[in-house]
C-alpha cells in the first residue's frame, strides 16, 4: 500500500474514533451505548459485504 | 489506480492541488454551516472543472465529507450543539434506507419519485425560508423540549426516507436529516445543523470505503479536496455561532431549491435523450447550462 492510500484509508476511518469515544462517553446510558454499538456492528457489516463483493 | 492527467490543463501539480485545496475550502465552509456533506459543490468542481472522472470525483467528495465532519465534531461549540442520541438512531435508520433506496432505483424507473422529491424539497425550503413566529432556536440540544412521541415515531421513518433518497438520488441525506429535525423534531437549527454534521461522517465512511477498495480514489485531488474541506469545515464552525438561525435556514432554503431544480434538470435531461420531448431551443439550452455547469478553466491555465 502506497502512502497517499494508507493516509486516505486512515481519514476514511476516522470517524470510527469519534463513534468510539462517544461509546466511551455514554456507557453510563445503556440506550446511547446500544445505539452506538449498533451504528459501529452495522458500519463494519457494510465493510464486510464490500470487501466480500470485490 | 485510475491515471488522472495532473498536467491536462497546463499547470503543475501542486498548483492545481491548491486551487483544489481552495474549493475544497469553500465547500467544507459550507458543509459546517448548513450539515451538509459538500459534495453538490465538490463533486462538479472536480469533474467540470479539473477533469477527475465522475467516480473518482465522487468518491474523493465523500472522503471530503468524512473530513468535514471530524472538524466539525472537533470544534467544541459545534460539538455542544450535538444530540448525540438522536444522531445515533438516524445513523442506522438511514443505513437501511439507502439499500431500500438503491435497490429500487436498480429495479425501477424512479422518476416519478424523484419528481415528487424535487416538489417536497421546494416545499421544504418554503417552510425554512418563512419567518418563525415563535422562536425555538436557543439553546443547546438538551436544553429543549422533549418532543412529542408521535414526532419522535416518525423519525426513524425519516432516516429511512433520508438514506433512500441518497440510493435513490445520489444526493447526501444532509438535505433531508437537517429539515426533519427541525421542521418535525423542532430543534434549533444550529442543533439540526450540527447534528447531521456527526451523521455525515458515520454516513460517508462505508460509501469512501467502498471507492478506496476499488482503486479508484486519486490521490492527489482526493487529499487536496478533503485537506480543503477539513479547514473550511473548521472555519464553518468557528463562523457558525455568528450568523443567525434565521440565515442560516435561508442558506438552506436556497440549497435545497437549487438541488430540485437540479433533480428537474436531470429528468427533463433523461427524457429528451430519450425523445419524449423534443429538442430545446438554443437560447434555454444555454442558460441551462450556465446555471448548472460550472465555467470550465481555459486550456492555458
Amino acid at each position: 500500500m502506497t502512502l497517499p492510500r494508507a493516509i486516505i484509508l486512515a481519514v476514511i476511518a476516522s470517524p470510527l474514533l469519534i463513534l468510539a469515544r462517544d461509546a466511551y462517553n455514554s456507557r453510563s446510558d445503556p440506550r446511547q451505548l446500544l445505539l452506538a454499538l449498533g451504528v459501529l456492528l452495522t458500519i463494519l457489516a457494510n465493510v464486510a459485504v464490500s470487501i466480500s463483493l470485490r | 489506480m485510475a491515471a488522472w492527467p495532473e498536467k491536462a490543463r497546463g499547470m503543475p501539480s501542486l498548483g492545481l492541488a491548491l486551487v483544489i485545496f481552495a474549493g475544497g475550502i469553500a465547500a467544507g465552509v459550507i458543509a459546517a454551516l448548513l450539515g451538509v456533506g459538500g459534495g453538490i459543490l465538490m463533486v462538479p468542481l472536480l469533474t467540470m472543472v479539473f477533469g477527475v472522472p465522475v467516480p473518482s470525483a465522487q468518491g474523493a467528495s465523500l472522503v471530503a465529507a468524512v473530513l468535514a465532519s471530524d472538524a466539525a465534531c472537533l470544534w467544541p461549540s459545534k460539538r455542544s450543539l450535538m444530540d448525540v442520541s438522536q444522531a445515533w438512531s438516524l445513523c442506522l435508520a438511514t443505513t437501511f434506507g439507502a439499500t431500500i433506496g438503491a435497490m429500487v432505483a436498480l429495479r425501477s424507473s424512479p422518476e416519478i419519485l424523484q419528481a415528487l422529491f424535487a416538489l417536497l424539497l421546494i416545499y421544504t425550503a418554503v417552510q425554512l425560508a418563512r419567518p418563525k413566529r415563535r422562536s425555538n432556536e436557543a439553546g443547546s440540544a438538551r436544553q429543549q423540549p422533549k418532543p412529542s412521541r408521535l414526532r419522535l415515531a416518525l423519525m426513524p421513518l425519516v432516516g429511512l426516507f433520508a438514506g433512500a433518497s441518497s440510493g435513490l438520488l445520489g444526493i447526501g441525506g444532509g438535505v433531508i436529516v437537517v429539515p426533519a429535525l427541525h421542521l418535525i423534531l423542532r430543534k434549533p437549527f444550529k442543533v439540526s445543523t450540527a447534528t447531521s454534521n456527526l451523521i455525515i461522517g458515520v454516513t460517508s465512511l462505508t460509501g469512501a470505503f467502498t471507492y478506496w477498495l476499488s482503486g479508484r480514489l486519486l490521490p492527489l485531488p482526493t487529499l487536496a479536496v478533503a485537506a480543503g474541506a477539513f479547514v473550511g469545515a473548521l472555519i464553518g464552525s468557528a463562523i457558525d455561532r455568528r450568523l443567525s438561525s434565521r440565515v442560516l435556514r435561508i442558506g438552506m432554503a436556497i440549497l435545497l431549491t437549487y438541488v430540485a431544480l437540479q433533480i428537474g434538470n436531470t429528468i427533463l435531461g433523461a427524457r429528451r435523450q430519450m425523445g419524449a420531448l423534443p429538442v430545446e431551443p438554443a437560447p434555454y439550452a444555454q442558460i441551462r447550462g450556465l446555471l448548472w455547469t460550472p465555467i470550465p478553466l481555459p486550456p492555458h491555465h
